[in-house]
């Protein structure tokens, strides 16, 4: 705490130094923002903030609810916002953060997932690891996080759906340019691989949603997310691989 | 043996002895008729803890322009971590000696009692208590168990006109009845809770003194007491989990139920477990003994428990449209409105309003949220006011049609009760004030609303430094409080001290009466504001 208040001093005595220049005053401004996301970041860099209390007010399942949890990032965040839909009138749960990587993720598996008790979780994540903006990140180290999430569900008999990585291409975001469409295809391998030696549900919304290795522009608002045709297209195919994923589950307990 | 203490008067003061002899006949004139009838006998004001002061005649938004520092008065109190003086209580007409005065009595926590003149601020008498060894030996104590004693007394009014006794729960345990005149005791110590806990402010009702522990100090269980004075019999009654740490003690409604939050325990009301929410428990009048009698616990009373998010605020209890109605809050930042008749509803989890997030955006545990206690009034039209101060940045999904500033370190947030085409009532949002360096709670007179930023360092984790907890770090990062006067209707500042007051305050408060409003700081000064009469 001292040093902090050190620090603050230091910055005070900086922006009251004679002479500062407008120049140095905006990057000192433009710091002290990046400090202060930094600061909220270390606070909850799980994001449990998010969903903490509406779990906790959510009642346990109905005898006979089959709760399923939608666990992802920008995308899945997305879905039911604007002029999107999800799910109306089936019990399942958006748990979606975006600009989570994989790592984070895990660190709210427990809170947003294991303990709302559903039969199902759709897991989709990885993107903001191998784009290496926030935190450096590759398929390797998304694949641990992954195996961790599936262990976890696992043992907790929770059915898993694990759903590829969407499609990108420069239709209107930022981002962009720097979205690795080969580290997409390949993540997305993996996770085909892996979903199928485990005996887990792959979900591939990317081959209904590309045209090559481009997010189709009729399914997507900027290149990143899906527009309201998009999530209807994902829609379908979600609902088909929770099917088959409970169904698997059922078979598993006789 | 009043031990040191010095009072510094406003300078404005005549000091020509011909002036100074006018002013004293006039004084004295003032003084042998009663005219201005209030006194604040209690934390919060009155048992329900509205912290309104219904009988203040002489601040108005016409003189509070007017107002300044009347005369502050440097204790000999020694702080302890954190803690040194608590809310000032006041007593008009009191009976003394030397005739009828008006005292304040100030508690500071090295066991301490105060009387003060509240017209000019000099110390009346002293008295501190001795710790009873016998009754056990005080354990090591940090922040949140400093020792001392912890509970602002209560002012009963005695037999006779002018006659006041003071009740104060000393730091060994024991009940001490004290004449507020001149400070000597009226009856025997009685032991009245174990030594070396935490209760919060006594509240008086029909002959019973209440009271709350809380933090498990000294080792103790975290207990309800109540000491019946007409038996000298004490009941008890524990959360089996958590403490209750409502800054302003218990408030008791007019079914004489005590309610208050509680914090630190979980919440399993089937297993006789209520360690975070609201618990209504009252006296049985046969044997003494008190039993919970109505609690509620939030939906999301899991989420709270586990992000430290306590109901640690004392409630206020109102009436409204032929009911009693109750609002009590916590660190989450929430406001819940309830009727005292069934709290929380059939299922002890439906409050009949819940306000949104109004502050604590990153569920901060320590510096931000709602702390101290909750304040109502009633205005002259007869619209029913709700107040409550919080901590940290206003929310910033929360919103009032008259909002006076940015607020990143605390505000005073005020609701007007309204009633829905249902029936039931809610919370209007209303007003939002100015910006201040953590809102304390605040109290009400005759259209004005008195806050006060306490200027203390809340933190209690740094990322880069772990816990910082500790008295040391906190109070070289404190710096002083403000007290603002606000229009009580919309929040518009009229008036404040500035940087006049040089010290800042833990888990004291303020009080007001006879225009005079008085707060106590960690350097052991008392500041009386107010206007010259």
């Amino acid at each position: 705490m001292l040093r902090n208040r050190a620090l603050a001093l230091l910055a005070a005595a900086l922006l009251s130094t004679p002479g500062t220049s407008s120049a140095d005053g905006g990057r000192i401004a433009e710091l002290e923002r990046k400090v202060e996301a930094q600061r909220k970041l270390i606070r909850d860099w799980g994001g449990l903030i998010r969903y903490g209390s509406l779990n906790a007010e959510l009642p346990d399942p109905e005898p006979g609810e089959r709760r399923v949890v939608f666990f992802g990032d920008d995308a899945t965040e997305a879905w039911g916002r604007a002029d999107t839909e999800f799910f109306p009138g089936r019990p399942y749960l958006n748990r979606g953060i975006a600009g989570q990587s994989s790592p984070q993720m895990l660190v709210r598996f427990r809170q947003d997932v294991i303990d709302v008790q559903p039969a199902a979780v759709v897991i989709q994540g990885g993107l903001h690891d191998i784009t290496g903006l926030r935190v450096p990140g590759t398929q390797g180290m998304v694949s641990e996080h992954i195996r961790s999430m599936v262990d976890l569900a696992e043992a907790h008999e929770i059915a898993v759906v694990l759903a590829s990585l969407l499609p990108v291409c420069e239709c209107g975001s930022p981002l962009a340019p720097f979205l690795p469409r080969g580290k997409i295809f390949g993540l997305n391998d993996w996770l085909e691989e892996y979903a199928v030696s485990r005996g887990l549900i792959f979900l591939n919304y990317y081959r209904a949603l590309a045209a090559g290795r481009d997010f189709r522009r009729e399914f997507t608002q900027d290149g990143v997310l899906p527009n309201a045709a998009g999530y209807a297209v994902m829609a379908p195919l979600a609902e088909d691989a929770i099917q088959r994923a409970l169904a698997g589950a059922d078979r598993d307990e006789q | 043996m009043l031990g040191r203490a010095s009072t510094n008067r406003a300078s404005s003061q005549p000091q020509h002895p011909t002036m100074t002899v006018i002013l004293l006949l006039a004084l004295s004139v003032l003084a042998a008729a009663p005219l201005d009838g209030a006194s604040w006998l209690t934390d919060g004001g009155d048992s329900r803890r509205t912290a309104w002061q219904r009988d203040e005649r002489l601040l108005s938004k016409e003189t509070v322009a007017d107002m300044k520092l009347l005369w502050n008065l440097q204790l000999d109190n020694q702080p302890r971590q954190m803690h040194s003086l608590f809310p000032v209580l006041v007593a008009e007409d009191v009976s003394t000696a030397e005739g009828p005065r008006e005292i304040a009595l100030v508690t500071g926590v090295s066991d301490n009692l105060y009387g003060v003149d509240a017209d000019t601020g000099d110390l009346i008498w002293k008295r501190q208590f001795e710790f009873d060894e016998a009754l056990g030996r005080p354990q090591q104590h940090y922040t949140l168990c400093p020792g001392g004693i912890m509970a602002t007394p209560v002012i009963g009014s005695g037999a006779a006109p002018g006659q006041y006794t003071v009740y104060a729960a000393s730091w060994d345990g024991r009940l001490h009845r004290l004449n507020l005149a001149d400070g000597s005791e009226v009856a025997p110590p009685a032991k009245f809770m174990p030594p070396d806990g935490k209760p919060y402010a006594l509240n008086l009702v029909d002959n019973v003194i209440y009271t709350h522990t809380a933090q498990g100090c000294g080792g103790n269980p975290n207990m309800v007491y109540a000491y019946d004075l007409e038996t000298d019999r004490v009941g008890s009654w524990g959360p089996a989990g958590g403490g209750m740490w409502g800054r302003t003690g218990p408030a008791i409604s007019s079914s004489k139920v005590l309610y208050t939050g509680t914090g630190d325990g979980p919440w399993d009301p089937e297993n006789g477990v209520f360690g975070n929410g609201i618990i209504g428990v009252q006296q049985d009048p046969e044997t003494k003994s008190l039993e919970l009698v109505d609690y509620y616990g939030p939906s999301n009373a899991e989420w709270l428990y586990k992000r430290d998010l306590d109901m640690q605020v004392t409630p206020a209890i109102f009436d409204y449209q032929g009911r009693e109605l109750m609002v009590d809050a916590g660190k989450e930042c929430v406001v819940y409105l309830m009727d005292t008749a069934s709290i929380g509803g059939d299922d002890h989890r439906t409050p009949e309003h819940r306000t949104p997030l109004l502050c604590n955006e990153e569920v901060n545990f320590a510096s931000a949220g709602i702390w101290g206690s909750m304040a109502t009034w009633e205005d002259s039209d007869g619209t029913r006011w709700v107040l409550t101060p919080i901590w940290g940045p206003k929310h910033s999904q929360f919103h009032a049609p008259i909002e006076r500033g940015e607020v990143t370190n605390g505000a005073i947030i005020a609701f007007a009760v309204e009633t829905k085409a249902s029936g039931s009532a809610w919370l209007k949002p209303a007003w939002i004030s100015r910006d201040m360096n953590r809102a304390e709670p605040p109290v009400i007179a005759n259209g004005l609303v008195f806050a006060y930023g306490n200027g203390e360092d809340t933190h209690q984790a740094m990322p880069d430094a772990a816990l910082t907890n500790t008295a040391e770090e906190r109070i070289a990062g404190s710096t002083h409080a403000v007290l603002y006067a606000l229009d009580a209707r919309n929040g518009q500042e009229l008036w404040s001290s500035g940087d006049e007051i040089t010290s800042w305050n833990h888990w004291s408060g303020l009080s007001i009466a006879n225009g005079r409003v008085y707060v106590a700081t960690f350097d052991g000064t008392v500041w009386c504001y107010g206007i010259e009469r």
